[in-house]
């Protein structure tokens, strides 16, 4: 390799090193609203597991009472109501907020603060079914 | 460039696709919407009478018909948005296709045996 060479690689290494980066995601705390993005896709990923735990109870339903029985009997279990609880979370999340991607399709609520306040309002809303989830499985007698 | 031209307006640009899942996407989250609803409804009610109340409440034909078509919506829904997740993130050919035949198979099976157990509770 000849010394022009050799000082072109240089500088290219130089170029690259004054690059921005991309956020390390180990030492990045992500802004607030990334933050409610990336769980909603997070949402939508363990909702398409519910969906699939629903049809199973469905199947159970109608192959018959015992299997029926096992099924229901693990969903009013513990770990089963707090999973319908976290799946209740998960779906005010994803519901509301994709209610707030169909109104950027439309073009409205594009400024930072309108996005944060309807960010705001994503998470009560989650908090809200989640909450009223475990009320109903813990105190309504589901 | 008159062919090329239309191609571009159809949505068949550079991605070959169109607009259809984009479209689909939107379509599919805004019927989600009254669909799931009505069905937790639905389920909070037929949840009540153990496996006899349950298999007559659902065996209803107007709730068992709202439940068939909230599966199929909403499997549609996870599969677009599935495919997405993959897209972004497996960046392997070969798994890529394996991937997105995967989900289109399990969501297409998962709906189908939903509908057949509604359809058997008849």
């Amino acid at each position: 390799m000849n010394k022009k060479a050799r000082q072109r690689m240089a500088d290219t290494q130089s170029q690259e090193d004054k690059r921005p980066l991309s956020p390390h995601l180990q030492v990045y705390r992500l802004p607030m609203l990334a933050v409610v993005s990336i769980l909603n896709r997070a949402a939508g990923v363990a909702l398409s597991g519910v969906l699939v735990l629903l049809v199973a109870w469905l199947v159970a339903l109608a192959s018959g009472p015992g299997a029926f029985g096992l099924v229901n009997g693990f969903a009013g279990s513990l770990i089963g109501k707090l999973m319908m609880i976290a799946a209740a979370f998960g779906l005010g999340w994803h519901g509301a907020n994709g209610v707030r991607h169909l109104f950027w399709d439309a073009g409205k609520g594009f400024s930072i603060p309108a996005a944060e306040t309807s960010a705001y309002l994503v998470i009560l809303f989650a908090l809200a079914t989640g909450l009223g989830a475990a009320a109903l499985l813990f105190l309504g007698g589901f | 460039m008159s062919r090329s031209f239309e191609s571009q307006v159809r949505g068949l640009g550079t991605a070959h696709e169109g607009l259809h899942h984009w479209t689909a996407q939107r379509l599919t989250a805004l019927a989600n919407l009254p669909l799931i609803t009505v069905s937790l409804l639905l389920l909070c009610q037929a949840s009540k009478g153990g496996y006899e109340g349950a298999a007559s409440f659902i065996g209803q034909p107007l709730v068992a018909a709202w439940f068939g078509l909230t599966l199929i919506v909403a499997f549609y829904h996870a599969a677009l948005g599935l495919q997405v997740v993959i897209e972004d993130y497996v960046s392997a050919k070969g798994s890529k296709i394996a991937l997105l035949f995967l989900v289109r198979f399990l969501a297409a099976l998962c709906a189908v045996a939903g509908l057949a157990s509604l359809i058997s509770l008849l």
